[in-house]
């Protein structure tokens, strides 16, 4: 028996009720799930919510968020930032659009230390938008190269969505770090070609003149024990060393030892970024705990098979249906939070796009990731959106405006990774991550 | 006002064994860095005792946040809305949020009491004490919102609608 009839009133309904009447994500996935297993007439148990809900936390593999969040958290608190960013300068400064090459590379430096976009986006955004202002960059455009930017905090490693996403879909964790690399250096250089076009065009920006070979030492010099941190944690994960958990740990233990180097520990800083570790935790797992429970009602109701007939019907030519599956990717991802859509579409989806469509399963994991990180640059959701607008000082929709160019050429990159499994498998198979 | 103190205590009790199980959590995960890599002896129960912590830092930061309505939630319709469609909208939202709490409590309860949860084998306790963080957590929750709507309730009534503010400022 096909699920859809009793999924659509039952489930869906007073999902999408909940989430417009502006219910917490998570409840509206365990409210509209409770429903469902109450009235629905579903073979399926109610104690499954509880069950399910338990499960989905208590993974081994779900340790490694804390650690990350903490490192992240610790690392943002040291004024470490000033030290990317005069390293970025130092690299890309005296390019034309300057400073928002600085900003897009100094956003993948960050990457490779904190796991997390909002990190990345206030305190680059706090340090740059105003020093782009200065220097007559429009503020909607300085907005734009910041949040477009800041997703790659997501997808070059160590990133907090992929430890969840694999935590749930069962994909090596070490596996979508290594395979994240290429495609965050990619988006990076996307954005930085529109940066340059736009800058060009609209005569952004000073020419700053490369500096002394004394000035770049001191630079570099200083941005160096930020700089080994990602090198020291991918390399040991991709390598092979660490387990992620482990490589958390390690990462904890050394932005402290690097916070009394700097001397910027303190006992109030340490609580700090401890509460906030809990509470970035408690928000992303528990919506992922009630979505992992609406997920498995999908799946125990035979909706992917659904969907992977429907699609079927369609076309037969795989290219196609991956183009209008990334479609589908991106619209999903503008109407609902990105975490949640990871856990409810992740199932959903992998049947159709690896056992139908003969994706690898890391390619994947990469390409429903990107894509539903996407929804963060346009509204209505557009959460980054949000977030870089105060910053700026500019209102929202203009932003969204200016984005439009940044997320094209991301969207560029998406498909690029959905046709060709190169950008995401060689990493992870030159080490063995995957075979 | 009694509501008030009742609600700052619960959540600081809250935060902090959180903020407590998070401690646990890097602590074993530094001492099996440290034994395997170091000692060359890994530990065998490190791994088990930073999973139920972690489960005890999702449900009991979940309830902190609720009692400082830190929920992520979508509010691009309701901002739209007049005040007080939005303090009509904020009212569903507690009571929706109460509903799922008592769901959670009620089908606990038949969880914890009944059937197995066997003794896990490397600490020796019942899992019941760790799985007990989820109908606590999530009562919490409900605690918070039961709480909250009362204010609302009485706002609601007396027309006070500076209570239930945009989301989001400036969006158009």
């Amino acid at each position: 028996m096909g699920g859809m009839e009793i999924i659509g009133p039952w489930l869906l309904l007073p999902f999408f009720a909940l989430l417009l009447a502006n219910v917490p994500v998570a409840v509206c996935l365990g409210l509209s799930s409770a429903i469902f297993l109450y009235f629905s007439g579903s073979r399926l148990p109610p104690l499954l919510i509880a069950t399910e809900m338990y499960d989905s936390v208590a993974k081994f593999a779900l340790l490694a968020l804390p650690m990350f969040i903490l490192a992240g958290e610790l690392l943002n608190r040291f004024d470490l930032t000033d030290r990317l960013i005069a390293f970025a300068r130092l690299l890309v400064g005296w390019i034309r659009g300057g400073l928002a090459h600085v900003n897009i590379l100094a956003s993948m430096l960050f990457a490779g230390i904190s796991g997390s976009i909002f990190g990345d986006l206030a305190s680059i955004g706090t340090i740059l938008i105003p020093s782009m202002v200065r220097e007559r960059y429009g503020r909607a455009f300085s907005a734009a190269v910041t949040a477009s930017s800041a997703l790659i905090g997501a997808i070059i490693p160590p990133s907090t969505v992929m430890i969840i996403l694999g935590a749930h879909l069962n994909l090596s964790i070490g596996g979508l770090f290594a395979a994240g690399i290429l495609p965050g250096i990619l988006i990076g250089l996307a954005l930085m070609v529109v940066a340059f076009v736009q800058s060009w065009r609209k005569g952004y920006g000073e020419i700053h003149r490369p500096e002394s070979l004394g000035a770049a030492t001191r630079v570099t010099l200083a941005a160096l024990p930020v700089l080994t941190v990602p090198v020291f944690l991918i390399g040991g994960i991709v390598g092979g060393v660490f387990t992620p958990t482990e490589a958390g740990a390690a990462a904890v233990a050394y932005s402290l030892v690097l916070g009394l180097v700097y001397r910027k520990l303190t006992p109030a800083l340490l609580v700090t970024a401890l509460t906030e570790t809990v509470r970035i935790t408690a928000s992303a797992v528990l919506i992922v705990s009630t979505a992992f429970v609406f997920s498995r009602i999908l799946t125990f109701h035979r909706v992917p098979q659904e969907l992977l007939n429907l699609l079927l019907a369609i076309s037969d030519n795989p290219i196609a249906l991956i183009l209008l599956m990334t479609l589908v990717l991106l619209i999903v991802g503008t109407f609902m939070d990105a975490l949640a859509n990871m856990i409810i579409m992740g199932p959903l989806l992998m049947p159709v796009m690896v056992d139908g469509l003969g994706m690898h399963p890391i390619q994947f994991g990469i390409w429903l990731m990107i894509g539903l990180l996407l929804g963060l640059l346009t509204p209505p959701l557009g959460l980054a959106l949000f977030m870089v607008a105060p910053i700026a000082k500019v209102p929202v929709l203009r932003v969204a405006w200016a984005v439009a160019p940044f997320l094209l050429a991301q969207i560029a990159v998406l498909l690029a990774i959905a046709l060709v499994p190169a950008i995401t498998l060689t990493i992870p198979r030159m080490t063995g991550l995957i075979n | 006002m009694a509501a008030g103190r009742i609600s700052r205590l619960l959540e600081a009790a809250a935060l902090w064994a959180a903020v407590l199980a998070l401690c646990v959590i890097i602590a074993a995960m530094v001492a099996q860095v440290v034994f395997r890599y170091g000692l060359g002896m890994p530990l065998q129960w490190s791994e088990t005792i930073a999973v139920y912590a972690l489960v005890w830092v999702v449900f009991l930061g979940a309830a902190a946040l609720a009692f400082q309505d830190a929920h992520v939630s979508i509010p691009s319709l309701t901002d739209r809305l007049p005040a007080a469609g939005r303090a009509v909208a904020t009212v569903c939202v507690r009571v929706s949020v109460i509903a799922f709490a008592l769901v959670v409590l009620w089908i606990s309860w038949g969880w914890l009491t009944r059937g197995s949860h066997q003794m896990s084998a490397s600490l020796g306790v019942s899992t019941r004490w760790i799985k007990l963080a989820l109908p606590l957590g999530v009562g919490l929750i409900g605690i918070a919102a039961a709480i909250r709507l009362g204010g609302d309730l009485a706002a609601l009534v007396q027309g006070r609608f500076e209570r239930f503010p945009r989301a989001h400022d400036g969006e158009d």
